[in-house]
C-alpha cells in the first residue's frame, strides 16, 4: 500500500526539503508520547534537528520519522544520537501517523495549498500541544485524503474541535459559509448557511458521506 | 436551577477559547459547544460571570479570571481567547433555535463560574454558530 513514506521515497525528496518545523513537530509528538515536552528539551531538538539537516545525518526523506524516534530513545538511554539509522519500523502510533498526514500534504506536488494547509496543521498540532491535547489521527488522515481528492478547493479556515476533531470552514460572509468537521467516520458533519432571495439564510446542520459531502454542499448552493 | 439564578441581562460572559479553535482572527464555533465526557454531554457550557470580578473593564478582569482557572487547574493554553458575550444578546442569538438560560453555578474557588443550559443535546451545534456570532470581542488570555 502507498504511504506516504513511500511517495516520498519514490518523489525521491530530500531531507532539505522538510522545515525544521515540520521535523520539530515530530519530535514535540513523540516528546508528548514520552511525557518528556517542556521548553528546555524542545530548544535542545531545534538545535539537534537543525545540525542533522546540516550533517545530512539522514539519507532519506522516509527515515526522519524513524530517526528522530530511535535518537529520542537513544537520548533517555544515554547513548548519543547520530550514530547509525535504524530500518523503517512499522510503527503505527498516533504520532506517526500525524507525522505521515503532514508530511503528505507537505510533499504535494498538485497545489501550493497543500503546504500551506501542512504548515497549519503543524503550528494547529503544536499548540493543542501546549494544552495538553492532541488532535485526532482518524480525523487527520480522513482530512489529509479529501484534500489530496480536493485539490480545487481553497485554503480554509482550520481548527481543532474540543474532541480533537478537525474542521474547515470556507467563510464568504457572517451568514454564508459551509464548514466540514472530520469525524475519522464514514458521515462527516457540514454544517452550512447560504443566502437566498429575499434576505433569507438557509441553514444546514447535519451528516454526509465522506465521498459526496462536496457534492452535497454545491446543491445546497455552498461554495468553496 | 432557580430563576433567580439567572444572570442579569445586561451583565456580560467570558468564554474560554483554547488555541486549537483560533486561526488567525477567526473563532470556531464550535468551541461554544458542549463537551461529551464518558458518553454523557456536559449540562451546560461553562461560562465565566463579568461584573462578579467587579473590575472596570473586561480587560482588567481577564488577569483574575485567568488566576481562577489555573488554581482549578485547568490548563490556560499561550494563545488562548476569552471571549466576551452580553447576557441578553447571547440568549437572543440562540433563540433562533432554543431558548437558553444563563445562570450562575458556583464552583469551589470560582463564585463566576456560570452555565448556558436548557438546550437539547441535538441543538448543540446550531447554539454553538449562535453564540459565536453574539460575541463582542476577545481577550488573550496570556499578557504578551
Amino acid at each position: 500500500m502507498e504511504t506516504a513514506m513511500s511517495r516520498a521515497v519514490i518523489s525521491g525528496a530530500q531531507p532539505s526539503e522538510f522545515t525544521s518545523s515540520i521535523l520539530l513537530a515530530l519530535f514535540e509528538t513523540s516528546a508528548n508520547d514520552a511525557k518528556r515536552a517542556n521548553t528546555r528539551e524542545t530548544s535542545r531538538w531545534t538545535q539537534f534537528i537543525s545540525e542533522a539537516l546540516r550533517r545530512r545525518a539522514v539519507p532519506e526523506t522516509s527515515r526522519w520519522a524513524q530517526f528522530i524516534g530511535e535518537a529520542l530513545h537513544r537520548d533517555q538511554s544515554g547513548r548519543t544520537p547520530f550514530t547509525t539509522i535504524p530500518d523503517i519500523g512499522t510503527d503505527e502510533s498516533d504520532s506517526l501517523r500525524i507525522f505521515n498526514a503532514i508530511q503528505t500534504l507537505y510533499l504535494s506536488r498538485n497545489h501550493p495549498r497543500d503546504r500551506q494547509i501542512a504548515e497549519r496543521i503543524t503550528d494547529l498540532h503544536r499548540v493543542v500541544l501546549g494544552e495538553g491535547e492532541q488532535i485526532s489521527a482518524e480525523s487527520l488522515e480522513q482530512f489529509t485524503e479529501f484534500f489530496r481528492d480536493e485539490p480545487e478547493l481553497a485554503f480554509p479556515r482550520i481548527t481543532m474541535t474540543p474532541e480533537g476533531t478537525l474542521r474547515a470552514r470556507w467563510i464568504h460572509d457572517r451568514d454564508h459559509f459551509v464548514a466540514i468537521e472530520f469525524t475519522g467516520k464514514p458521515l462527516v458533519r457540514l454544517i452550512a448557511e447560504v443566502p437566498r432571495d429575499g434576505g433569507q439564510t438557509a441553514s444546514y446542520f447535519g451528516s454526509e458521506p465522506i465521498e459526496s459531502v462536496v457534492a452535497a454542499s454545491r446543491k445546497l448552493g455552498a461554495c468553496f | 436551577l432557580l430563576l433567580s439564578d439567572e444572570l442579569p441581562p445586561d451583565h456580560h460572559i467570558f468564554r474560554y477559547i483554547g488555541g486549537g479553535s483560533i486561526h488567525d482572527d477567526f473563532i470556531e464555533p464550535a468551541a461554544f459547544r458542549r463537551k461529551t465526557k464518558g458518553g454523557r454531554m456536559e449540562t451546560g457550557l461553562s461560562v465565566n460571570w463579568f461584573e462578579w470580578f467587579g473590575t472596570a473593564t473586561p480587560q482588567d478582569a481577564v488577569q483574575p479570571l485567568r488566576e481562577v482557572l489555573v488554581k482549578k487547574r485547568f490548563g490556560v493554553g499561550v494563545t488562548s481567547r476569552f471571549a466576551l458575550l452580553n447576557v441578553a444578546n447571547a440568549k437572543a442569538s440562540a433563540a433562533k433555535y432554543a431558548s437558553v438560560s444563563i445562570v450562575q453555578d458556583k464552583q469551589p474557588d470560582d463564585d463566576s463560574h456560570s452555565l448556558v443550559t436548557g438546550y437539547a443535546e441535538a441543538l448543540n451545534d446550531q447554539v454553538a454558530e449562535q453564540l459565536q456570532k453574539a460575541m463582542i470581542t476577545s481577550y488573550p488570555t496570556t499578557p504578551k
